[in-house]
């Protein structure tokens, strides 16, 4: 089984568990009977599903991997929970509590690409702090915690300050990469469009030669026009096409106390 | 550039809220959405396990854009998506890909493919030669009814009907793919319906125009892929449509609508892709000819005869048929001849009288120009389509004796034979003669001539001829030559309609609107009835001006307002992510 089947054979099941839907294995072949509030989110009551490609070609059980689009509903489930936990490190007690922010960041533009990323900000001084967790204990009791929505803020935006530093050099990159297609693309353009009136005006020169009608200097006019308002379009566009957008989506977060 | 770097910072899930109320989770809830997040970061990254083998076969030239858009479907959409490619960047090769992909990975095990009656053929061929997939359609020996067969092409007019949709329904389907599927856009019809009640897992509609007249049709289709996604028809009509008719999209809405959209639909643009594939014009040539003497009196005379029939009224569809053999070649007025005879449409005296004058013409004047246009295009390739095998065959002759190389192609070959055909047009012979019938599904990027010796009346037939040579990887400009003989019905329809309304170079996009509910029948009785019912030349040539007048003003508005609409809901759709993707 690959990394990534053992990952979504994980994370699909572990689903399962939450939702209380009763699982039923039998060599790799899996009952699933969903909890009647899931059925519209799974698309049936009763799942017949596998991870094994090989069991899924020779049965009638639906093959669990990517591309399933019970895989699919299971992701968007999954990462709208946004959640929150506590934890305590078993071997040292932490002055102050202290707030690790999960981050999924989205580079878009004519390419893509995502990262996970985390920052751990120090409650009583608002600034990144790492310590050792070898051991954390995670809990849901929470009478000992206190958080004000002011502090809450705070860490957040100095999270947000710290990523945007420490990704400076590599949102560069990203940007100096687009950029570079982008110059490419523009040359293209500029080639062509110029092609584009070099004809146009040997047109002009072969009509004021013959002492053409002025319906054909018209057309070839109107024609240029067309060329002028195509080119304005096509430029406009690529401005939009290379916009670059980075999303740091806050995605969970653990409070250590 | 800085300036158009638009960095966010968003919480979508209310993290820092649940943080504020110290609304904690356990563990395993947390532990998902961040193996969630991981998987995600992986699946868009995972490439697809099909592309080695498709890249492969040397035959096919598979672009970027159509490998990131079958990444998409897997790896972001689930499965399920409308590839709204504008025409000609090949959704036929997305869906392929997708479908492979699905089938090799053992994700779908049968799959149904949704497609017009006359890309049948096309479907069955590409999948077979492209992918080594053998799909069955309804006219193979092999049919059996609708629900036996693993792997499936069926016409969407085929599918409604009743016997054929009950047992389409029967079977649960892993996949559905339905082509040209703005014909699903209302759902009120029965094609609509039937798509709604079939049991599949994944579902790809294909279509360049996923908006032709109002924005409801938009909602229509995402409903067949992802129910609810748009929430319910009034809440869309509310929030997204400015007018009552839905024919203008609310502004203030457009990023969110096109932000839910990015989730479903995929569309590449021409201007896109245009950095790496060379798109090509068509250049349209129509030769009216002056018939020889002989000519003239034999189709006069035949025409005549049909006149007087037609109005005492004998069979529509069969006089069709004897003035389309009379337009196509002196042999093909031979076989017109002899079925007159037969159906007592012509004496003994009459036909043995015509098959004189008929074997006295050795040559057809429009072979002569035939022969003088492929001379002045030097060595280049000419397909030449004709609808009948007494032509094919003459014209098959009369080249050969020139010293031309020659190969047919039509129907009646097998896989193999047209698989061979195909090979000596493309390695020795110069010429590919073929029936309408045998052309379909074939792609010939490597010709860039096509002669119409004769002509279909069904606008769409034409563009299926074309489209055999323009398409992706054509590297030339396509040069189309059309003949037909004065004052014949032929003449008026290639001078008065296709060449008046620029039918040849419109595209197959622009042509599939004008002409949707177009049928043979449908365009051949109309044109054929004008025609024989008027003998007087100035009465015939307005009637042929007034339809193409029509059309002019039906594709000014229907074309433009649609690529207007869609361009104004699509405009700046940022979900092509192309470029420097590793694909």
């Amino acid at each position: 089984m690959s990394e990534l089947n053992t990952v979504v054979t994980e994370l699909v099941l572990g689903y399962f568990s939450k939702i209380n839907a009763s699982v039923h294995e039998n060599n790799g072949l899996y009952d699933v009977a969903v909890p009647d509030n899931f059925k519209k989110t799974l698309g049936d009551d009763v799942l017949k599903i596998t991870f094994n490609p090989n069991l899924s070609k020779s049965t009638d059980y639906e093959l669990i991997s990517p591309g399933s689009s019970i895989l699919s509903a299971i992701l968007n489930e999954c990462i709208a929970f946004g959640p929150t936990v506590i934890g305590r490190p078993t071997s040292h007690n932490l002055e102050y509590p202290v707030i690790r922010f999960y981050f999924y960041v989205v580079f878009e533009s004519v390419k893509s690409k995502t990262k996970m990323l985390s920052v751990n900000i120090d409650t009583k001084n608002i600034q990144k702090i790492n310590f050792d967790e070898s051991e954390i204990n995670f809990q849901t009791n929470h009478t000992n915690v206190r958080l004000n929505s002011d502090l809450i803020d705070y860490c957040y935006i100095e999270s947000t300050d710290y990523l945007e530093k420490s990704m400076k050099s590599e949102i560069n990159n990203f940007k100096n990469e687009i950029l570079a297609l982008k110059n490419e693309e523009l040359q293209n353009i500029n080639l062509e469009y110029q092609k584009k009136y070099e004809i146009i005006e040997n047109k002009h020169t072969d009509l004021r030669s013959k002492n053409n009608s002025d319906a054909s200097l018209q057309k070839l006019i109107d024609e240029n026009e067309s060329i002028k308002l195509e080119e304005a379009f096509v430029r406009k566009n690529l401005d939009h096409k290379y916009l670059i957008s980075i999303d740091f989506a806050l995605v969970a977060s653990t409070v250590f106390v | 550039m800085s300036d158009s770097v638009d960095v966010k910072f968003t919480d979508r899930s209310n993290v820092k809220s649940k943080l504020r109320k110290l609304d904690f989770t356990d563990k395993n809830t947390f532990d998902l959405t961040i193996s969630a997040f991981e998987l995600l970061s992986e699946m868009k990254k995972s490439k697809l396990s099909v592309i080695p083998s498709i890249k492969s076969n040397k035959s096919i030239e598979l672009y970027d854009h159509q490998i990131f858009a079958a990444m998409k479907v897997k790896n972001e959409l689930g499965g399920s998506a409308i590839l709204a490619d504008e025409v000609g960047l090949g959704k036929t090769m997305e869906a392929g890909i997708i479908l492979k992909e699905f089938l090799i990975s053992g994700l779908a095990k049968n799959i149904l493919i949704l497609a017009p009656p006359s890309l049948v053929y096309q479907w069955q061929d590409e999948l077979e030669s492209k992918f080594s997939l053998h799909f069955t359609q309804k006219d193979d020996s092999d049919y059996r009814d609708p629900a036996s067969h693993d792997l499936l092409i069926f016409s969407h007019s085929s599918a409604v009907y009743p016997t054929a949709a009950n047992f389409l329904k029967k079977k649960n389907w892993d996949m559905i793919i339905v082509d040209e599927a703005h014909s699903m856009k209302n759902s009120s019809t029965m094609k609509h319906k039937l798509l709604k009640e079939l049991t599949r897992r994944f579902t790809l509609l294909l279509t360049a125009t996923p908006i032709q007249n109002n924005l409801g049709e938009l909602y229509n289709m995402v409903e067949l892929i992802k129910p609810g996604t748009l929430g319910t028809f009034s809440e869309f009509k509310t929030r997204y449509a400015d007018d009552k008719q839905m024919r203008t999209l609310n502004p203030f809405f457009k990023d969110e609508l096109q932000k839910k959209l990015s989730k479903i639909i995929i569309r590449t643009t021409r201007q896109q892709v245009k950095k790496y594939i060379k798109f090509t014009d068509r250049v349209a040539f129509t030769r009216i000819l002056k018939p020889t003497d002989d000519e003239r009196k034999l189709y006069d005379t035949i025409t005549d005869k049909v006149r007087e029939h037609y109005e005492n009224g004998f069979e529509v569809l069969y006089l069709m048929i004897i003035q389309r053999l009379i337009s196509s070649s002196t042999e093909s007025t031979k076989q017109a001849l002899f079925k007159m005879k037969k159906s007592e449409l012509l004496s003994s005296e009459e036909y043995d009288e015509l098959m004189e004058i008929a074997s006295r013409i050795t040559m057809d004047t429009k072979t002569t120009e035939l022969k003088n246009t492929i001379r002045e295009q030097n060595e280049s390739k000419f397909l030449i389509f004709t609808e009948w095998k007494a032509t094919q065959e003459y014209l098959k002759r009369v080249l050969s004796d020139e010293g031309y190389s020659v190969t047919l192609f039509h129907g009646e070959l097998n896989l193999s034979q047209k698989a061979e055909s195909i090979e000596r047009f493309r390695n020795d012979a110069q010429i590919m003669i073929s029936t309408s019938a045998g052309g379909e599904g074939q792609n010939f990027q490597f010709c860039s001539n096509v002669v119409n010796y004769d002509l279909p009346w069904n606008p769409m037939k034409v563009e299926q001829r074309v489209g055999r040579v323009h398409r992706i990887g054509q590297k030339n400009d396509v040069k189309i030559y059309n003949y037909a003989y004065e004052q014949t019905i032929d003449a008026y329809i290639l001078e008065l309609l296709y060449t008046k309304i620029k039918l040849f170079t419109m595209s197959l996009g622009h042509l599939d609107l004008l002409f949707e509910d177009v049928t043979d029948e449908k365009t051949g009785a109309h044109f054929f009835k004008e025609y024989i019912s008027t003998k007087d030349q100035n009465e015939l040539e307005n009637k042929f001006s007034t339809v193409g007048k029509n059309w002019n003003n039906r594709k000014k508005e229907l074309v433009s307002a649609v690529e207007e609409f869609n361009q104004e809901v699509f405009d700046n759709f940022s979900l092509s992510t192309i470029e420097g993707n590793d694909v």
